[in-house]
């Protein structure tokens, strides 16, 4: 869980990031309650509003639900949630700004398919070839 | 109105104006963290706040009273400052056992927790027959730790009180702040150099220039609004046309410049230009370094 | 807060420091003594305790208290860090000197009868005491007069040390240390015998409540509006 922070991001944003990443890896379960706000605070050095931040937008999101007096637990479905989330922010976060970065230095998009299709080639012959020893 | 609040507080040593006009609000339980150059009137602000100096002109007052010989207020609230013993200005200080200064301390705060300093002290692995003048400046730090944790005051300014600690110190220190914050909810004013670790910590900012209240802040909302827009010069001067800027730095056609967003405003997109996020130390050698430099500044720190 | 929690932590703060100082002050005195009685001169055949006692009584009256109370003034800064109110400091300050000063002259008293049951009419305390003795009452109050002036002059001592810290307070020490020093070595017994005659009953007690009262107000406006610096 102690994973570090960087300083160019929103921590709230990171705090949210670490709790669906763990959720996605299996280190927090569905149904499991995750670190409260003072013990976030307390195990990354922030303040514990910003932790509570984090929280918030994820329960705001379904990923975490409420449980009062005990604290925040992993909502049922999270998992897929995130999932669905995740895949529909790619072409955001990525191919647009691949595409970007490659319209800059002259390369067409369809270069660019042609890497991705030799790079898939190239993964597939490392596999075999591991396979086959 | 559970807050200290001070109102047009001024200061003037010998014809130089410390602090000018200063209005502030802090309100209950929340981590300030107060920030300016050396010389911006952070310590005689505190000061100020705890009735250890006298304003020039302005008022200082918790819960709406006079914070001034008012014995309520003052066991509300706790100075706790680098503890001077070595070299100019020491005092009587230095012949003083660490456990006689933690005794009088015990006496004088009204809420004071001596269990949670004896376990401080044997976390620190301080020794309480040491005098004050044979410790280093790393456990003169811990010695004022001690006392603001453990003095349960509502209102705990401390001055630098990581300036003589290692980085492992440092970070037990912000556990150790925040895990008290959590528990108790008190407030705390926490003034430093060292942003990088404490930026986190703070939930609002207090950024003092030359004596004055340059912003009080949320610091993610302020870090969310600061960015360095860089690129080609005119590019650069058009997309920031009509925003807050700071700190311009020009080198060759290249030009890189601070913006502070108010509400609404966005940087226009444009591939050729880069828009970095900051840091609150970035930001703080923006706002308080020197204007306009054609060279790249100095990695300065405050 | 209330005023009684305000009171015991005066009283316990203040009159604990002043009975340190006072019992630094004894040993102190006495380590006098037993320097005096070893060097060469006059008192080289009397016994080495009677002078010892000698020393303590006097110095212990003079030297000591102008000392102690100006150490007992540095403590001023420490409580008022810790967030003492600045009347109650004042106050504070006054109970201990008050303390420390009935210590020294209980101590005093408690020598000086000591020796003069231990050895009447030969030892230097009982002598000085047998000279003294048709002048008691007087002797008392010049003793008094002199004790207050002490004090305030130490107390405006401490009160230069919190104000300029150590550059004005080190030259005011040592101009009173030596002027101190010169009235009890060379003056010693002569002064108090010059007290005895009644020569000067009233001037001395007069001059120490005037230097008493002008170092309470002095110390008062210092420390109404002084900044804390520890």
């Amino acid at each position: 869980m102690n994973e570090s922070l960087t300083q160019e991001k929103s921590i709230y944003l990171q705090i949210c990031e670490m709790i669906e990443t763990d959720i996605l890896r299996g280190i927090l379960l569905e149904e499991e309650r995750v670190p409260s706000t003072n013990e976030l605070a307390k195990s990354y050095a922030i303040n514990p509003a910003t932790a509570a931040k984090g929280i918030n937008l994820l329960a705001g999101e379904g990923i975490l639900y409420k449980k009062r007096g005990i604290g925040m637990f992993v909502a049922a479905g999270a998992k897929e949630r995130i999932l669905q989330r995740r895949r529909s922010a790619f072409y955001d976060n990525y191919i647009r700004k691949l595409l970007r970065e490659a319209e800059s230095i002259g390369l067409d998009p369809e270069q660019v398919i042609r890497m991705i299709r030799e790079n898939e080639a190239q993964n597939k012959e490392e596999r075999d070839g591991r396979t086959g020893m | 109105m559970d807050a200290l609040v001070c109102k047009g507080i001024t200061k003037v040593y010998g014809g130089r104006e410390v602090l000018k006009d200063v209005d502030l609000t802090l309100e209950e339980g929340k981590i300030y963290g107060l920030i300016g150059r050396n010389g911006a009137g952070k310590t005689t602000l505190l000061s100020i706040l705890s009735a250890q100096n006298p304003a020039t002109a302005g008022s200082v007052t918790l819960d709406g009273q006079r914070v001034w010989e008012n014995q309520r207020a003052l066991g509300d609230i706790c100075f706790a400052r680098e503890i001077p013993v070595a070299g100019e200005g020491s005092t009587s200080l230095g012949a003083l056992k660490v456990g006689e200064y933690l005794k009088t301390a015990a006496l004088y705060y009204p809420r004071w927790d001596g269990e949670m300093a004896r376990r401080l002290i044997r976390d620190f692995e301080l020794d309480p027959r040491r005098k004050l003048g044979r410790l280093s400046k790393g456990m003169l730090s811990m010695v004022t730790i001690v006392v603001a944790l453990a003095s349960k005051a509502r209102f705990t300014l401390l001055d630098e009180p990581v300036a003589g600690l290692d980085v492992v110190m440092r970070e037990e220190f912000y556990r150790l702040l925040l895990e008290e914050y959590g528990e108790s909810g008190r407030s705390f004013v926490v003034s430093t150099h060292i942003l990088e670790e404490a930026s986190a910590v703070f939930e609002e900012v207090i950024l003092l220039k030359e004596g004055r209240v340059l912003l009080k802040e949320n610091t993610a909302d302020l870090l969310e609004r600061a960015c360095r827009v860089s690129g080609l010069e005119e590019k650069v001067n058009r997309a920031v046309e009509g925003l807050e800027t700071h700190h311009g730095e020009s080198a060759g056609r290249r030009r890189s410049v601070t913006v502070l967003l108010r509400p609404g405003e966005r940087i226009p997109q444009d591939p050729e230009l880069s828009v970095q996020p900051m840091t609150l130390q970035n930001l703080f050698v923006a706002l308080c370094g020197r204007e306009e430099q054609t060279a790249p500044p100095e990695g300065r720190k405050g | 807060m209330r005023d009684n929690r305000v009171l015991t932590r005066s009283l316990r703060f203040w009159g604990r420091q002043g009975t340190k100082m006072a019992l630094a002050g004894v040993s102190a005195a006495l380590l006098y003594g037993v320097f005096f009685g070893l060097m060469p001169g006059g008192y080289g055949e009397k016994l080495l305790w009677d002078v010892v006692l000698l020393y303590e009584v006097i110095m212990g009256m003079g030297m000591l208290v102008a000392l102690g109370c100006t150490g007992i003034s540095a403590l001023l800064p420490r409580v008022l860090s810790f967030g003492s109110g600045r009347r109650e400091a004042l106050w504070g300050l006054q109970f201990s000197y008050g303390i420390y000063l009935l210590w020294m002259l209980a101590q005093t008293a408690l020598l000086a009868y000591v020796a003069v049951k231990a050895a009447p009419g030969e030892s230097e305390v009982s002598l000085l005491l047998g000279r003294l003795e048709p002048a008691w009452g007087k002797t008392l109050l010049g003793l008094l007069g002199g004790c207050l002036i002490l004090t305030g002059l130490s107390q405006i001592g401490g009160v230069l040390l919190l104000q300029t810290r150590v550059k004005g307070a080190a030259l005011f020490w040592v101009v009173f240390a030596w002027v101190i020093f010169t009235a009890e070595v060379i003056l010693g017994v002569g002064l108090v015998g010059f007290l005895a005659k009644g020569g000067a009953v009233w001037i001395l007690p007069a001059a120490g409540a005037a230097v008493y009262l002008a170092s309470l107000i002095l110390t008062e406006r210092t420390v109404d509006r002084c900044e804390v610096r520890i």
